[in-house]
């Protein structure tokens, strides 16, 4: 159990931090362009 | 509950003061997400799931991320890659703060720099696709493990052919660290060249056993501990195949024997030993057996 939640949180942590930061980014700028091609249309 | 509704409610007004910027700004959503958390009391469960979309489609990007960044993470791309990750952030920032003619140029800039990265990034992209696939993987291990058994199994019946003694540990999940740390240590990627030149006659390393780990020779003139088995042990067995039956006896390790005297090749393991076995029957019994160090 310890095993898995190293592999999974603890490993190469600034990886995956930075995988996480990104995908919000992402998230986020994807999101936003959706929300305004949603305005535009009417 | 009520100070989380308070802060919730001034959060609010300010939303609605900047009702303009929220309407076409992404975080107008998570406005909504968080008033549904907080607020709404007997929320059905299809708001619930629709709570939890964003978290589950971010984590399912963050993986994907994450994948393609375990191609990069430590080498020369890996500048390149955070300044596009920079230029991203950027595009982002301007999006959120609206700021329209930034915003307008960094993605006239962006598209050409995503078919730059594609060129840059070509080879990386190229491993990372061809290992997502499964049928693939499969097959390039079964390749490998298949070259590394030619070569195996060549450069025993080499050494067969020309009378020369061997006596070789395949470590399986019992470790042999014990006695390779009282043998002399190679930790030497294997080649046929190297373990024919181990077991010349001339070498002060050809008498002992040599322990394999995952493909690496650890240690040559290893001793092992003698095997006293009637049963199992011919008159004709020397020493090498008393301690190839010893070490098969003691631990899950699959043991190589080759007899200097009458050339057979025999496997050791579980305590039994199989004699005179041809090259065929060898691999196909390697392969079978083929401990698990090996088969990474």
């Amino acid at each position: 159990m310890k095993d898995i939640f190293t592999k999974i949180f603890v490993q190469n942590w600034q990886r995956k931090l930075l995988s996480i930061v990104l995908a919000i980014v992402i998230w986020l700028m994807i999101h936003h362009s959706i929300s305004v091609a949603k305005i535009e249309v009417p | 509950m009520n100070v989380t509704v308070c802060v919730f409610r001034s959060l609010l007004a300010f939303g609605r003061c900047k009702r303009n910027l929220l309407q076409i700004n992404g975080f107008a959503s998570i406005e909504k997400i968080w008033y549904n958390i907080v607020c709404t009391r007997g929320v059905d469960q299809m708001d619930i799931v629709q709570t939890f979309v964003p978290f589950i489609e971010i984590g399912i990007i963050a993986i994907m991320i994450n994948y393609l960044l375990s191609f990069l993470w430590n080498t020369k791309s890996m500048d390149l890659l955070l300044g596009f990750f920079a230029f991203l952030l950027i595009l982002a920032i301007s999006s959120w703060l609206n700021l329209p003619v930034l915003r307008k140029i960094l993605i006239l800039v962006g598209n050409v720099l995503a078919i730059a990265v594609i060129v840059i990034f070509q080879p990386e992209l190229r491993m990372a696709l061809s290992k997502l696939s499964l049928k693939n993987r499969k097959f390039r291990e079964f390749t490998e493990f298949d070259k590394w058994l030619d070569q195996f199994a060549n450069s025993i019946y080499r050494m067969s052919d020309k009378r020369i003694g061997a006596l070789v540990a395949l470590e399986n999940e019992d470790s042999l660290e014990e006695y390779a740390q009282k043998a002399v240590q190679v930790k030497g990627e294997f080649s046929p060249e190297l373990l024919e030149t181990i077991f010349s006659p001339a070498t002060p390393l050809h008498d002992g056993a040599v322990i394999l780990r995952d493909r690496i020779i650890l240690a040559a003139a290893v001793i092992l501990p003698l095997g006293e088995d009637p049963s199992q042990l011919a008159k004709s067995m020397g020493t090498r195949h008393r301690a190839g039956l010893g070490l098969s006896h003691m631990t899950d390790a699959l043991v190589v024997v080759v007899s200097e005297e009458t050339g057979k090749v025999s496997i050791a393991r579980e305590g039994i030993m199989t004699r005179g076995i041809k090259i065929d029957r060898f691999k196909g019994i390697i392969r079978s057996l083929r401990p698990e160090s090996l088969s990474k």
